[in-house]
């Protein structure tokens, strides 16, 4: 027993250490020695490095954090293992609030505004079913899913009626391309991920009574006001990611669901893992979206769907097995 | 030892659109040891739910030690009342020991992750608590996951525990073992309130029996009075073979 | 405690916005100045018709970036990704003097991340008419010093545009299309609209505030149009099916290369429009 958890604590280090050289070499992984030559020699090379890629890879942190956090959140309170900020029609609000923001013609900055408040609107609709029917019933992810259907036909609407050419841009917001990225914005939105992200650990007890079920919810005390600052805490989560880099799916899906496997089902613990191997996961996505299809640049979001889509297909069949 | 803990005045309630409860009163005093019984679907479950404010009632009132329901806070109720329920969804794969640790929550400082190890501990010793406090609540078997559960609710408030079908699906060992349990707790003081099927159980045990029939109050007496009266055969509308032997109440079936 | 749980959401709605109004003041502004490079300074292109204007002003060999799909180039130039999705990292790696940028074919979502990699960039405005190819390409060889080869290279192009406006005779009603499925038009927000007109061809899809407006196939049926001209190679099968469904007679389907329509440089302009100038005016 101890020998395994050293064997699996090993294991992560390593896997994270590798991750780190893999996200800051980048396309030079394989050649660290060229690598080193060009950052002690290449002044643009170094340039580059330090205003581009560093950038670049903590807004891949700060939003993988963000959706991982707020995906273990999700599936805590709506004990679906399956749910994730999507579910919850946080995204559709967002990508319509974009949408939007093509017909007043606002740079990429109002645009995070509008999907920032495209998403708040989606959760106050959300929450006040959820208010009505109450956290634990189905009728909240079915609420959701409508309403991400809801949105995405608006968007579908906007685009149908608006000029060709904004359409690829909001088409970048929808793909979860991190090139397109303000990195002004990044340094209070990170303040606010990581003051959120502490709350919700604050409330990692609330969480782990919330995911046994209704029963235990109410007769261990936990108040509707706990309840609602949870969920609110996550879906602004989901809106600040959306805010950094468009929509990207998937992280908030998987990530909880492989730490609850391989650590532990706490969300003290779940939170606090989440929060680092989200944003590494991305930032690693990101870094392989640029290597991938070089000298095009993969939005973020096309990596973490087909790793998603892939991790979940595997593990689907070895649960059968 | 004698003071009203629960009281319950005119109770409707139900979901949505269906009423289940109708016009239900009763009250119980402190150490009392209440069995609640009656046909499927006659609202047992509800009632539970009711007292638990899982279900807000349409009408009528909750008082709990003299207070209304609707005026507690959830931390009050949690702190006066502990519930444990018949769980069928799968839960998270946690351990004993964190099971229980989620317990202390209604006494925990808010937002200071302290535990109580101390009532932990006490609680695994008094439930007789076998597993190691390290292995997953999902390998239990439903008889020890009851303990577990027992332990929880003695953590969280031993003066007043409400069960719902603790029994049911346990062998007559885990049965005996359970039912054991919460009359050592009755004879410590323990207020407890249980709903049971099985008759042969109920009627033995040394508090009062609520029958509950179509939503409403049919009886609430003690073993002696339905031994008596044949009450249980209107209950559920068969007639079953009663007798009596070393003090001791039967009540069967006549197929 | 109870007092903060109960008026948090408030609380962070606020500051969350808050801080965002603070933060939404564009600090990147592009100036309009023209820039002005030397002989030997290192361009990037992010438009396929700038690097073809580029090599018109034989200045090839100052290519030091391009688009994935740009002209056959004598040399190797590093690709920068394709014109709606720059690779800014890689942009920023070639360390070029001045970055070209068109307002026509680039989103502006990527143009924030450019202005913000401060990377010396002009941006060239909006074609909608001939003069405005023009414009833009006197621009460029202002920013590279290439007076003197431009000047020749437009006086020549005026003298034939004026060539054909004189010599225009018929008039003949007119749409051009980019695909047939969907039908993707231009309009007069579009210079190809413009070098229609130019060539005695009334563009019927002309009134639509989008320059490359999705029509319906019963709007085509409805304005009749006497001539079309498609970059689609399965133009013809399609046209010739739904006036057969519509029992109409089908107009006349020219398909054209798209080589020299789809760049918005003086030369292929006039290309362009010598070939539609020709095809209206080749019978009788």
């Amino acid at each position: 027993m101890k020998k395994n958890k050293l064997i699996k604590y090993l294991t992560a280090a390593s896997v994270l250490l590798v991750s780190v050289y893999f996200v800051i070499t980048s396309v030079n992984f394989l050649q660290p020695a060229a690598f080193i030559d060009l950052m002690n020699y290449d002044i643009t090379f170094k340039n580059v490095f330090f205003n581009f890629r560093i950038p670049r890879i903590w807004t891949a942190f700060a939003i993988g954090s963000a959706l991982a956090v707020s995906g273990t959140v999700f599936q805590a309170l709506l004990r679906n293992p399956l749910a994730d900020s999507y579910t919850t029609g946080v995204s559709g609000g967002a990508a319509f609030g974009i949408s939007l923001a093509l017909f007043t013609g606002g740079g990429s900055l109002s645009a995070s505004l509008y999907a920032f408040g495209g998403s708040i609107l989606s959760v106050v609709i959300v929450y006040f079913i959820q208010k009505k029917f109450s956290i634990f019933s189905n009728v909240v992810i079915l609420a959701g899913v409508a309403l991400s259907m809801i949105f995405s036909s608006a968007v579908m609407f906007v685009y149908a009626v608006s000029e060709s050419r904004e359409v690829h841009k909001a088409m970048l917001w929808l793909m979860g391309d991190l090139s397109i990225a303000r990195y002004e914005l990044l340094p209070p939105v990170f303040i606010f991920i990581i003051i959120l992200s502490g709350v919700l650990l604050l409330y990692s007890k609330h969480l782990d009574i919330i995911s046994l079920g209704k029963e235990y919810t109410v007769t261990l005390g936990i108040s509707s006001a706990s309840i609602r600052n949870i969920f609110f805490c996550a879906a602004v989560l989901t809106s600040l990611s959306v805010l950094l880099g468009g929509i990207i799916g998937f992280i908030g899906l998987m990530i909880p669901h492989l730490i609850r496997k391989i650590f532990s089902p706490k969300h003290f613990i779940l939170i606090t893992v989440s929060f680092f191997c989200g944003g590494i996961f991305l930032a690693v996505c990101d870094t392989a979206g640029k290597i991938a299809a070089d000298p095009f640049e993969l939005p973020a979001g096309v990596m973490t769907g087909f790793i998603g889509g892939l991790f979940f297909i595997y593990s689907a069949i070895r649960r059968k097995s | 030892m004698n003071r009203e803990i629960l009281r319950l005045k005119n109770l409707n309630s139900g979901y949505a659109d269906k009423l289940i409860l109708k016009n239900i009163s009763f009250s119980v005093n402190e150490g009392d040891f209440i069995s609640i019984i009656g046909p499927n679907g006659c609202g047992k479950t509800t009632l539970l739910r009711s007292i638990s404010s899982e279900l807000t009632p349409e009408s009528g009132e909750i008082e709990l030690y003299g207070k209304n329901l609707k005026n507690c806070t959830p931390g009050e109720r949690s702190r006066l009342i502990s519930f444990v329920f018949s769980i069928n969804s799968k839960l998270p794969d946690y351990t004993i020991e964190q099971f229980l640790q989620l317990h202390t929550f209604p006494y925990d400082v808010p937002f200071l992750f302290k535990n109580d190890e101390k009532k932990i501990s006490d609680a695994v010793k008094i439930c007789g608590i076998k597993n190691s406090i390290t292995s997953s609540i999902r390998n239990l078997s439903s008889g020890e996951f009851q303990l577990v559960q027992l332990a929880g609710a003695c953590i969280q408030n031993s003066r007043f525990i409400i069960l719902d079908e603790p029994v049911s699906h346990l062998d007559p060992r885990n049965a005996q073992l359970i039912m054991s349990l919460l009359r050592k707790l009755n004879a410590s003081g323990t207020t407890i309130i249980t709903v049971l099927h099985d008759l042969n159980i109920a009627l033995n045990l040394p508090g009062r029996i609520l029958g509950i029939r179509k939503g409403r109050v049919y009886f609430y007496e003690n073993a002696a009075e339905i031994y008596n009266k044949k009450l249980t055969d209107k209950l559920y509308d068969i007639e079953f073979t009663y007798y009596r032997k070393n003090n001791r109440y039967f009540c069967l079936n006549s197929y | 405690m109870n007092k903060i749980e109960k008026i948090f959401p408030l609380i962070v709605i606020t500051a969350v916005s808050a801080v965002l109004l603070f933060y939404a003041r564009s600090k990147y502004v592009l100036s309009d100045k023209i820039p002005v490079i030397s002989a030997d300074a290192r361009i990037v292109s992010l438009s396929p018709s700038i690097t073809r204007e580029i090599l018109l002003l034989d200045m090839e060999p100052n290519l030091a970036g391009v688009t994935s799909f740009c002209p056959p180039l004598k040399r190797d130039v590093p690709k920068v990704g394709n014109l709606l999705n720059p690779n800014i990292e890689k942009i920023a790696a070639i360390n070029p003097d001045i970055l070209f940028f068109s307002e026509e074919d680039n989103p502006s979502m990527k143009f924030e991340g450019l202005l913000q990699s401060r990377i010396p960039l002009y941006k060239f405005r909006r074609n909608r008419t001939f003069e405005d190819i023009i414009s833009n390409f006197i621009i460029l060889a202002k920013i590279t010093g290439k007076h003197e080869t431009a000047g020749k290279l437009l006086e020549q192009i005026r003298d034939d545009r004026l060539k054909i406006l004189e010599n225009r005779k018929k008039e003949k009603t007119g749409a051009f299309f980019l695909s047939s499925r969907p039908l993707i038009s231009v309009s007069r927000e579009s210079y190809i609209n413009n070098i229609l007109a130019d060539a005695g061809i009334r563009n019927i899809i002309a009134d639509f505030s989008n320059p490359y407006p999705i029509i319906s196939v019963e709007f085509l049926l409805g304005s009749k149009p006497e001539i079309i001209f498609s970059t689609d190679p399965e133009a013809d099968d399609f046209f010739t099916e739904i006036y057969k469904k519509a029992d109409l007679k089908k107009p006349e389907v020219i398909i054209m290369s798209p080589d020299n329509v789809c760049y918005y440089t003086p030369s292929d302009y006039i290309e362009s429009l010598k070939f539609f100038y020709g095809t209206v005016n080749e019978k009788e």
